[in-house]
């Protein structure tokens, strides 16, 4: 835009017929008398149509038919709620975890850092620490499970079934911290 | 008030499974045209086209016709479209140089680099076709970046409104003049040597 009296949107909306009535006057008006606007107006409004011409790209044959079949398979599927998926899900299930102990006055600090697990105290609400026990395959599980926790992002690709097993573990996860805090597990 | 693809929606949320058909069939061109624009990949553009559909039809029970069918399945089609735009950016991070385009500058107008547009561009003394003429348009489009391109189509491709360009973008109007005024001095400034050749016809007056 060369000319100081129209900005570049009020000339590109008259173009295009969208600017209010007393605009659009005070702009044709400007544009009669100032070749350069006129110029410049008539390339806008060139430019406009030319991409309003631009080649289609239809749907390729048999496309519609591939998406009602989508459709029709989605409906006939389960209605049950999709699961939300990945660290979502995981998420889920820590923060109902998290309430349950919060609820027993107890609480399960765990601290993944490297790979090497520490398994720090299962702690009473008294304040009394007592020694979890674990077998070694409980341990193992948990292990796998802060692993994965602490890449969630991997998780996004983690499907249903690997899910349910994450969950199944941290139930064993949870089953230990009771155990832990009710003194049974010495 | 006959929004015919009002009164279809409201026939699929009854359950009458033919009338998404009839939905699709109207909108599946225009929907795949504007994918195809915006990501520049007729492949990709199926994918996204697809799951705009399925998203119209998983709205079914919860659709409210409150606006037109229009502007909600532009802005489905909008968004499904950037969010595959970003995820193959992702996946393919950017090497090289980018092409420049003239009158460029501040964050919005980046030129676009998932996918350069390819180099053998002739120059305008080359031009003696209109389908060139049509191939170099297509390249400045493609080169905008990704909110300018997604609103000149949107505009200009489409046929909606500032208004409706606005509410399929989520933007308010004034941001959508904007970024509608900034791809269109962009296109005007790189297609300028060509219209001056006289490789564009003169439009009629």
């Amino acid at each position: 835009m060369t000319c100081p009296h129209l900005t570049p949107e009020d000339l590109v909306a008259w173009t295009d017929g969208e600017l209010p009535a007393a605009d659009a006057e005070r702009v044709a008006a400007h544009v009669a008398s100032c070749p350069a606007c006129a110029r410049e107006a008539d390339l806008l409004r060139r430019t406009g149509d030319l991409v309003a011409g631009m080649p289609r790209d239809p749907a390729p044959a048999g496309f519609g038919d591939r998406v009602v079949a989508a459709a029709r398979a989605e409906s006939a599927a389960p209605t049950k709620r999709a699961p939300r998926r990945g660290a979502g899900r995981i998420l889920d299930l820590l923060v109902i975890r998290t309430w349950t102990h919060a609820a027993a006055a107890a609480a399960v600090l765990v601290v993944a850092a490297g790979g090497t697990l520490w398994l720090a105290r299962l702690e009473r609400g008294g304040g009394t620490a007592v020694p979890g026990a674990l077998t070694a395959r409980e341990e193992e599980a948990i292990a796998e499970d802060l692993y994965l926790l602490a890449n969630l992002s991997a998780l996004e690709s983690v499907e249903a079934e690997e899910l349910a097993r994450i969950a199944d573990d941290l139930d064993v996860l949870e089953a230990a911290a009771d155990a832990g805090v009710n003194g049974e597990g010495g | 008030m006959t929004d015919p693809d009002q009164a279809l929606m409201t026939a699929l949320r009854r359950g009458d499974e033919a009338a998404f058909a009839t939905l699709v069939r109207r909108w599946q061109d225009r929907v795949v045209s504007l994918a195809a624009r915006t990501l520049r990949s007729a492949a990709d553009a199926e994918d996204v086209a697809q799951e705009v559909f399925l998203r119209v039809y998983r709205a079914r029970e919860t659709y409210e016709p409150t606006a037109a069918f229009s502007t909600w399945i532009w802005r489905i089609t909008v968004n499904t479209s950037l969010n595959a735009l970003r995820a193959r950016k992702a996946r393919r991070p950017v090497s090289g140089e980018m092409p420049s385009v003239p009158g460029a500058g501040g964050e919005d107008d980046r030129i676009d680099p998932a996918e350069p547009a390819d180099a053998d561009d002739p120059g305008p003394a080359a031009l003696a076709e209109k389908d060139e003429l049509a191939r170099v348009l297509r390249r400045i489009v493609d080169e905008l970046p990704e909110r300018q391109r997604t609103a000149i189509l949107l505009n200009k491709y489409e046929g909606l409104s500032y208004e409706d360009t606005a509410a399929a973008m989520d933007l308010s109007l004034s941001a959508a003049k904007s970024l509608l005024t900034r791809a269109r001095v962009t296109i005007k400034e790189r297609l300028e040597p060509y219209l001056d050749t006289g490789a564009l016809p003169p439009d009629g007056d």
